[in-house]
């Protein structure tokens, strides 16, 4: 593999005021050897789409660019027959297209909605997981199936619950010198399973105001298993538990739905901003569970 | 850093921060002022080229990623093709007001029509969400993109 090494020189431009050394790395070790060295200085470039309005910001501290998108290993999607692996570099754009995000519905759904075509060819999974925003659409879905996220280390490689991953607002358990690599998750069974991601996000912005994925399993008209996850209503994307618990051993039915919706409010903490009040988010988050479950009801072969 | 790549054809290396915007880049050091700047900020698409023949915003892309590929602007639009097309349309049903949006418009139509011919009017509404007008409303550009993918339709 090649490693491209580049330092600038002379004046920095208009923006580039941090006259900092760029790297695009061929393989996982040569980019944790590299952040490795940095120790703490680097960032991570994927798409760069949530990254460069920070670099232009001057929000970003950084005098190295460990640039992951000519990793091979870090792209691209593999399934096999329960177990989908969804690399750290591949694009919104690449996953809605992928046969994954018909079969799993809720992905697909995530990935169409998420800024604008532009961003989507550009934007990557592991970027959206790393950044750690609760209201990036993505990882409500990766929520509510249960994700678990891949990191490369200086100590070898670990993988941890994407729930115990975001730990806050823009806060993830990944360590200075740690790469993000790759998102897996058990791939629902085939049949008696269905999801969805249903969101809201106001006309002209490309964010969630509120966004709710839903994964269900039935077995004879009663709710096998069900999990549901909300982005933008709390400091990460959470699971709505007592919905979940609410509809579990029930029967499918648009009334057991709807009396599990309501209850989303125990679990979500949503804050007034720009987007809308806390009160108009957790009324919004629950018609948006609503929805998303009679989707994926729907989907699993059930008729609410 | 040295980059080395295609705009619109034509090979050209510039000495630039790694961690410039891809729109600068082209606008100040390669004078392509058909690559308009907007927000600057990924909101509005004024900024769009075309990056290895998608469809990108150049104000979200680091500059050190253009070396080896290619950029393509609506002045870099061959004469004959789907991109040409385009631009007619936008003329035949006045499509633009002021004109500054239009190269965005353009560029991400032709990326979509590119993936999707036959693409309806939502589809590509939805296509186009990434670019912002305020002078038309919209309708007449959808117009415009809408008579190319019926005609393209049609061909077939």
């Amino acid at each position: 593999m090649t490693e491209v090494s580049t330092v600038t020189e002379g004046a920095a431009g208009a923006t580039g005021e941090t006259e900092a050394d760029y790297y695009r790395p061929g393989t996982v070790a040569a980019a944790c050897r590299r952040l490795r060295e940095t120790d703490g200085r680097a960032r991570v470039v994927a798409g760069g789409q949530t990254l460069m309005p920070l670099v232009r910001q001057g929000l970003v501290d950084a005098d190295t660019f460990v640039d992951v998108s000519a990793i091979p290993a870090l792209s691209g999607v593999a399934v096999d027959d329960d177990r989908a692996t969804v690399g750290a570099t591949t694009t919104y754009a690449a996953l809605a297209d992928h046969d994954l995000g018909d079969r799993v519905a809720a992905l697909g759904e995530a990935c169409s909605v998420v800024a604008d075509r532009q961003v989507r060819t550009l934007g990557t999974v592991g970027g959206a997981v790393a950044h750690g925003d609760p209201t990036f659409d993505l990882l409500a879905p990766l929520r509510a199936l249960d994700a678990a996220v891949g990191l490369a280390g200086p100590d070898g490689r670990r993988h941890l619950p994407l729930g115990e991953f975001l730990v806050g607002h823009l806060r993830t358990d990944r360590r200075e010198n740690e790469l993000v690599t790759d998102v897996t998750f058990d791939r629902p069974g085939p049949g008696r399973s269905g999801s969805a991601y249903e969101r809201h996000a106001a006309a002209g912005s490309g964010r969630a105001t509120a966004g709710v994925a839903a994964v269900v399993t039935l077995a004879d008209g009663t709710v096998a298993t069900a999990r549901v996850a909300c982005s933008a209503v709390a400091d990460t994307p959470v699971r709505a538990h007592a919905v979940e618990d609410a509809l579990v051993g029930g029967p499918a039915t648009e009334g057991a739905v709807a009396a599990a919706s309501e209850r989303v409010s125990e679990d979500i903490d949503p804050i007034d901003d720009d987007a809308g009040s806390a009160d108009y988010k957790r009324r919004l988050a629950g018609t948006l569970v609503e929805r998303s479950l009679l989707t994926a009801v729907g989907r699993a072969g059930g008729s609410p | 850093m040295r980059v080395t790549f295609e705009l619109d054809g034509e090979e050209r290396t510039v000495e630039t921060p790694p961690d410039r915007s891809l729109r600068e880049l082209l606008r100040e050091d390669c004078g392509a002022r058909s690559v308009k700047s907007g927000c600057d900020g990924g909101r509005c698409g004024a900024c769009t080229v075309l990056l290895d023949g998608d469809a990108v915003k150049a104000c979200l892309v680091m500059a050190a990623k253009v070396d080896g590929r290619s950029v393509t602007t609506v002045e870099g639009i061959a004469a004959g093709s789907l991109g040409r097309e385009v631009q007619d349309a936008f003329e035949d049903h006045s499509a633009l007001q002021c004109g500054y949006c239009t190269p965005g418009f353009v560029l991400s139509a032709l990326a979509h029509l590119d993936d999707h011919p036959d693409a309806d009017r939502e589809a590509l509404r939805e296509a186009l969400s990434g670019n912002v007008c305020r002078c038309t409303g919209y309708e007449t550009i959808l117009d415009a993109v809408e008579a190319v993918a019926e005609r393209r339709a049609d061909a077939d």
